[in-house]
């Protein structure tokens, strides 16, 4: 193994972090920072506002809630995968990256079905503030749903060509990790836009 | 050598993984999503009610970020990047609505200024081409 791939691969002897778990985490930290803008103004605009619909009102509560179930069982099958991979049961991991893929498919379904809803009703963006702050939150949210749909899959496509790299069981792990802060930005959005 | 680098060499050697904490948290996360969605049904006040909605989220995310995300027992640099990002965040958050409390009183509406349509100017009556010569 060249010099080049040992600093890739192993841990930075004074950070003791792999360059994909660093790499990562920096870009977690950049999507807090989206999200939080987004949620402040969400609460500036709400608190600005003369009159703000309760969310059980216009919108669906029993599908919000089952898919944060679905997101949350998802986020426990990603790491049972990352769990396979680090005891190198190949089987194991392809079926819960599988099973992890199938729930995401699940919110996205539920979340059309929900968009479609709405959009039958006439109501879209433009129609008023609450549901600008609405499509805007949870579209965003979808975007990095399938982008972590995209992401999982490349590595259940990739694990029988590259399941002896040393760098495969890395990037399994930062792709969980990207996926429950996905999970993570789900359980803010349920209260604030389905609840209160 | 540090002990994680010599433990990172061998990546390919079978390491067990105790997956019972995560069903532990996962079924703490399923009672927290129950709590939630009951918690917007009572009739209190809506500054308890999004106080109580939001505490329960943020325990939710800390049991995903702690033992999902392996927060607990991270390197210490990770420690610093959430914090700086925290900092940020509580910045991000506190100056626009403290700025927005304060003026709760004397906010002046937006003025929407839309201006009507002129009327279309009269078609100038079509001048007749000298004849030529």
């Amino acid at each position: 193994m060249s010099s080049s791939a040992v600093a890739v691969n192993y841990p930075g002897e004074h950070s003791g972090l792999t360059n994909a778990k660093l790499g990562i985490w920096l870009f977690l930290a950049s999507e807090v920072m989206l999200f939080a803008t987004l949620f402040t103004s969400y609460l500036v605009i709400r608190l600005g506002s003369s009159s703000w619909p309760r969310g059980w009102e216009v919108l669906n509560v029993p599908l919000g809630t089952i898919n944060t179930f679905v997101l949350i069982t998802s986020s426990v099958t990603i790491i049972l995968a990352y769990a396979k991979c680090m005891a190198r049961d190949k089987a194991g991991f392809k079926t819960y990256m599988a099973l992890t893929l199938a729930l995401a498919f699940v919110f996205l379904g539920i979340k059309s079905v929900e968009w479609g809803t709405k959009f039958r009703a006439h109501h879209f963006p433009s129609t008023n503030i609450f549901f600008g702050v609405y499509f805007v939150l949870t579209g965003l949210h979808a975007l990095h749903v399938i982008g972590g749909i995209i992401l999982n899959s490349v590595l259940l496509f990739m694990a029988d060509k590259h399941w002896d790299d040393p760098l495969f069981a890395g990037r399994v792990e930062a792709a969980g990790l990207y996926w429950h802060f996905v999970d993570i930005v789900w359980i803010f959005l349920l209260p604030a836009l389905y609840l209160l | 050598m540090t002990t994680a680098t010599a433990q990172a060499r061998s990546p390919i050697a079978p390491q067990h993984v105790d997956v019972k904490p995560y069903m532990y948290v996962f079924a703490g996360l399923l009672c927290l999503t129950v709590a939630t969605v009951l918690v917007s049904y009572f009739d209190w006040s809506p500054w308890l009610t999004i106080f109580i909605g939001l505490a329960i989220a943020t325990v939710k995310a800390s049991l995903v970020a702690t033992f999902f995300m392996h927060l607990k027992g991270e390197r210490v640099i990770i420690y610093g990047l959430l914090g700086l990002c925290a900092v940020f965040v509580a910045v991000l958050f506190a100056i626009p609505i403290t700025d927005s409390q304060a003026n709760m009183g004397r906010r002046q509406p937006i003025a929407v200024v839309v201006e009507e349509a002129k009327p279309a100017a009269p078609a100038l009556p079509a001048k007749a081409l000298p004849a030529t010569p």
